[in-house]
């Protein structure tokens, strides 16, 4: 496991459903090794719970190092992004919208012990933007 | 620290999946342990091999031919042992 210091920013991802585990599951799976381990999938399920914001409170506060944490969400102004929003007060925290896998990839290689959240954030999300294109049918054969 | 130069040439995809994530994965893995920069072509799309979305962009099936360039230092090194790992399958075959 890459060692976690009071640089390192933490990562905390939050989706509907079973999306969060899932996508962070099919991620480490394409990685490999061990860049992942320490970042947290909280499932919202079908919806904003006291039980969901005890544990992103819980979630969130475990990965904030020193150096803040980066919360990723599937929808933006959702139930589970503004709950995540809401229990991560208090800490340093940037948002990072569009939960794709391309992002999780991206995650994986930055070094999260030299970057801060924000970055993180930004780096994250133009591989993301990247990812989705469309080609006509002509195209795509 | 050796002379930078540029070390370039073709290769075939062999693996049956083709250029598919994990073994994308694995090859700008491999690229990123390199000081020089990598860069994988396919026709006339040239992406960074140190990308995973980019050298996933190149939507490389089997068969696809492809062309490794790189630049720096290390790049004899860099080239040959990215060329083992395409020509190897990505250890898939």
């Amino acid at each position: 496991m890459v060692p976690i210091t009071e640089h390192t920013v933490g990562v905390v991802i939050v989706g509907h459903g079973s999306t969060a585990s899932q996508l962070l599951e099919a991620a480490r799976g394409i990685v490999g090794g061990d860049a992942l381990d320490d970042v947290v999938a909280v499932d919202a399920g079908a919806g904003q719970t006291p039980e969901l914001a005890q544990r992103l409170f819980a979630e969130i506060g475990a990965a904030d190092h020193g150096a803040g944490v980066l919360l990723v969400v599937d929808l933006l102004g959702a139930s589970p992004c503004s709950c995540g929003l809401r229990e991560g007060v208090g800490h340093s925290l940037a948002l990072l919208s569009g939960l794709n896998l391309a992002m999780l990839l991206k995650l994986a290689s930055l070094d999260r012990a030299s970057l801060g959240p924000t970055e993180l954030a930004a780096a994250c999300a133009a591989s993301a933007q990247r990812s989705v294109t469309i080609r006509p049918p002509e195209e795509s054969g | 620290m050796s002379k930078a130069q540029e070390v370039a040439g073709e290769l075939e995809i062999v693996n049956p999946l083709g250029l598919h994530a994990r073994a994308a994965s694995k090859l700008v893995s491999l690229a990123n342990k390199f000081q020089s920069d990598v860069w994988l072509a396919k026709g006339e799309t040239e992406v960074n091999a140190k990308s995973m979305l980019g050298v996933l962009m190149l939507a490389c099936g089997k068969g696809s031919k492809v062309r490794l360039r790189c630049a720096g230092g290390d790049a004899a090194k860099c080239f040959d042992a990215l060329a083992e790992l395409v020509r190897g399958g990505f250890g898939e075959i």
